[in-house]
């Protein structure tokens, strides 16, 4: 009998009861190696929130970020970001990196002072890191849903399309080869998969997360990568004050099974049906039963496979620790290029 | 294997595919949409095409083929249905794994929305033979701990929630002892959710594990739940364990313990090879019985960075149990290079301080380099202000750090007039607008004698505040004599800023136009 259980997608949020001590972390040689603190910050991190500061999604997750590289690279990065709420403010030009989770900017309307700035900061040489901002279309009804799955699509949202080319009106994003030195800018590879369920390992190393690479879009400037949107603290990623992982990060898989095909192309389903783009080119058709979560997909190859959520501490680990090495490395990234 | 609940009213898989499809041609005939997916919420006859569905699946529930029941649940777990949740929860119990994992899966994806009845089955997987599933469960327990509460409560009038069954907690008890590590792990960490008493022989068994990570997170629950005696008769393995975490919070333990051979076995322990180890053991043995002698080692340790900062914290604030004769020592530490370390000695200084005879002490660290320092003495100062002498503050109208500056400004506020003008003439001149408006204002509220010269001075003040908040309070005091020499002012040069801003407030806040 002819078993299909090929896995391809991941992760959305959810917070089941929470261990009440004893998060397990999954060994990671780097860490051990924790450089000796770095008296004066040099390196400040602006972010972008519009509206209240306060409201900002995942409050504590790009500092434990900036916290990490701190400890685990010779880069002197001031763990605590520098607020605005505009680009227009001209502390941008100060400090080489923005930050913006795609969800803190509800206009993404620039205004002409926005896009003056924008440019002459991405001409010296800054960095714009959009965290999420490639959500598949059924994640963008609701800003929310963009910070509780991983959906990425292999093209940006309309909202930041439209943005960049106010700024660049001749520049396109494109995908992130997965190839590219930003795979390999300090962490390499995956973590130890060893703990992961033996029924979506396979998959994780060798179809959702090859080599320890991820989807992400890119814009350049001058042969440089500029911008880049990828969800990594938009997928939940972060530490709470007190060093603790602030969610719990599950896998969303695709399985199929004998049979399971036929039956979903003639199911009924509550919600409403999208399209999103492959790293092929190719598109899928999500259709959810309820809002905002995609329940099956029908595939170019004519396949119909069913979304299933894998939760447990291990999991979540897992996943924490490899967006830390995708956060880490793109710090890395940002300053050797 | 297991049937459709309604199987009445079921029909036969071949006919099935047809009747929908006849269905769904009468049901489009307006929109032009055939077939393929059919979006219920579109489909005038939603509740039937969705039961369709429901139906079949439940029907492939019966199959003999894994693939087919395993297809079944994932499909049946789609549906916020009642039917199909059950069918889901059947699943629980199939015989093949696969068929449980996958209704295991649906059922935590699914949480708060899974059918009452399913929570205790999935519990009882803890004891399933299929490692992947009893990780699963027990990785779980928080929530359905939390769902079996919620549903076991008790009557309303009467909500005393039950205690779990016996065949549950006795479950529990077994998963302390699995075989998978990941288990063990994952069982340690939900303990307090779990409701039940671990016997000493499953705490011995956990302190002597193979594992690293369970025989230190059995040690910490074994200190939380202070089962000091059993933890004493693993101390000959727990003290020479090879990983240190486990040999330093046993080490950390054993000061706290009163149980004969603690001290004993932290002699041993001065013996260990690492020096984080030794010095764990001597704070330890301090706290067990603290002397000056000791005391006074211990601080040269920590002065010459002998003690890693965590510990030298630690030791800092045991200190005060020695009471006064801790002073000198604390003095010496209020001096050390590391801010944590001042930070402490700061902590218990503050507690014997004395504002009048420490005054030049007090001021030394309100000008500490580190700012938290510097907070922890100003709010010392603020929620001790009815005490503060008049020296002090002066002291503090000098600092370089403008908080530090605006601290003894306030601290003026329970001051008699004679006091504090004096002092808060001397704010006049702050190098911080702020301050000096705060001092301008506070000489205002106390109708001080020379505040109207005061006042026309401040108009020539290079801050465009200050010279605002003359003009304000100048108006406020509603004199003619004062409105005169505003008004001349103005006449004097009528296009300066400042004339724009007298003319406005007169004519807003008094209406006279002038």
């Amino acid at each position: 009998m002819r078993v299909i259980n090929r896995v391809i997608f991941l992760a959305c949020l959810c917070f089941l009861g929470q261990p009440l001590f004893s998060v397990v972390e999954i060994g990671d040689e780097k860490a051990e190696q924790a450089l000796p603190p770095k008296e004066v910050p040099y390196i400040k991190v602006v972010q972008l929130i519009q509206g209240d500061a306060m409201q900002r999604q995942y409050a504590d997750a790009l500092p434990s970020l900036l916290e990490e590289i701190r400890t685990r690279t010779t880069l002197n990065v001031d763990p605590f970001p520098i607020y605005i709420d505009s680009f227009e403010d001209e502390i941008i030009f100060k400090h080489p990196v923005l930050y913006v989770n795609f969800a803190d900017r509800t206009d993404w309307v620039l205004s002409a002072g926005e896009v003056k700035n924008l440019k002459a900061f991405i001409e010296r040489g800054g960095f714009l890191f959009l965290d999420a901002g490639i959500n598949a279309s059924f994640l963008r009804g609701n800003s929310r849903y963009g910070q509780m799955h991983s959906f990425a699509d292999w093209e940006v949202s309309p909202e930041v399309d439209v943005a960049l080319k106010q700024v660049f009106p001749d520049k396109r994003f494109e995908p992130l080869p997965r190839s590219d030195a930003f795979f390999k800018s300090y962490y390499a590879g995956l973590p130890d998969a060893s703990a992961l369920p033996e029924a979506i390992r396979e998959f994780i190393i060798n179809e959702k997360w090859p080599q320890g690479t991820y989807s992400s879009m890119v814009l350049k400037h001058d042969d440089r990568v500029a911008v880049m949107a990828m969800p990594i603290m938009a997928m939940g990623w972060g530490k709470s004050e007190f060093g603790q992982w602030t969610t719990r990060i599950g896998f969303r898989v695709r399985e199929g099974a004998e049979g399971l095909s036929e039956r979903l192309s003639e199911a009924a389903y509550g919600g409403e049906s999208y399209e999103t783009t492959r790293e092929d080119g190719l598109s899928d058709v999500i259709y959810c039963e309820t809002p905002g979560t995609p329940a099956w997909v029908e595939e170019p190859d004519g396949d119909w496979r069913v979304f299933r959520y894998y939760h447990s501490q291990e999991i979540s680990d897992y996943a924490h620790t490899f967006y830390t090495r995708l956060g880490v490395n793109m710090f890395v990234y940002i300053f050797s290029q | 294997m297991v049937p459709a609940e309604d199987i009445g009213v079921e029909m036969s898989t071949s006919t099935k595919p047809l009747f929908l499809g006849f269905l769904l041609m009468l049901l489009s005939v307006g929109s032009g949409s055939m077939l393929g997916q059919v979006p219920a919420n579109e489909a005038p006859s939603e509740s039937s095409t969705r039961a369709e569905t429901i139906d079949r699946a439940l029907n492939d529930l019966g199959s003999n083929n894994v693939d087919t029941r395993v297809g079944s649940i994932m499909l049946l777990s789609k549906y916020q249905d009642q039917r199909a949740l059950n069918g889901v929860a059947q699943g629980l119990r199939d015989p093949h794994v696969r068929v449980r994992r996958a209704a295991l899966v649906s059922m935590i994806e699914i949480q708060a929305s899974m059918p009452p009845q399913a929570v205790e089955p999935i519990i009882m997987l803890l004891g399933d033979e299929d490692a992947e599933i009893r990780r699963m469960v027990s990785s779980s327990l928080g929530m359905m701990i939390n769902l079996w509460n919620t549903y076991n409560r008790g009557i309303q009038l009467i909500p005393v929630p039950q205690s779990m069954p016996l065949a549950i907690r006795q479950r529990f008890l077994n998963a302390f002892l699995d075989e998978d590590v990941v288990v063990r792990r994952n069982m340690l960490s939900y303990y307090f959710f779990l409701g039940i008493q671990l016997p000493e022989t499953i705490l011995i068994s956990l302190l002597q594990n193979e594992d690293d990570m369970v025989r230190l997170e059995a040690l910490r629950l074994s200190v939380r739940i202070i089962r000091f005696a059993t933890v004493m008769k693993q101390a000959e393995t727990l003290s020479v364990d090879p990983v240190k975490s486990i040999r330093l919070l046993f080490t950390n333990m054993l000061g706290d313990n009163r149980t004969p051979g603690a001290r004993e076995w932290l002699e041993l322990l001065l013996k260990d090879a690492d020096t984080e180890v030794v010095h764990e053991a001597e704070l330890s043995l301090f706290r067990m019985g603290p002397t000056f002698d000791s005391a006074r080692r211990l601080t040269d340790l920590v002065l010459t960075g002998q003690f890693n900062e965590e510990q030298g914290k630690t030791f800092i604030q045991t200190l005060a149990i020695l009471g006064e004769r801790s002073q000198s020592l604390i003095d010496r530490l209020l001096e050390s290079d590391n801010p944590s370390y001042r930070l402490e000695a700061l902590r218990i200084y503050l507690g014997y301080a004395d504002l009048r005879k420490d005054t030049k002490k007090i001021l030394v660290l309100a000008n500490d380099k580190s700012e938290r320092v510097r907070s922890q003495v100003l709010n010392f100062l603020r929620s001790s202000r009815d005490r503060v002498p008049t020296q002090l503050v002066e002291g503090l109208s000098y600092a370089r750090d403008s908080s530090v500056r605006e601290t003894g400004l306030t601290l003026t506020r329970y001051f008699s007039n004679e006091d504090a003008e004096p002092l808060l003439f001397d704010f006049l001149i702050d190098e911080e607008a702020r301050l000096r408006m705060m001092a301008i204002d506070e000489l205002v509220r106390r109708e001080a004698s020379d505040i109207r010269e005061t006042l026309h001075l401040s108009l020539e003040d290079s801050d465009w505040l200050i010279q605002r908040r003359a003009v304000t309070h100048l108006i406020g005091f509603n004199d003619p004599e004062e409105l005169n020499y505003l008004k001349a002012k103005v006449e004097k040069d009528p296009k300066n800023s400042l004339s724009l801003y007298i003319k406005d407030q007169m004519l807003k806040r008094l209406g006279v136009q002038l």
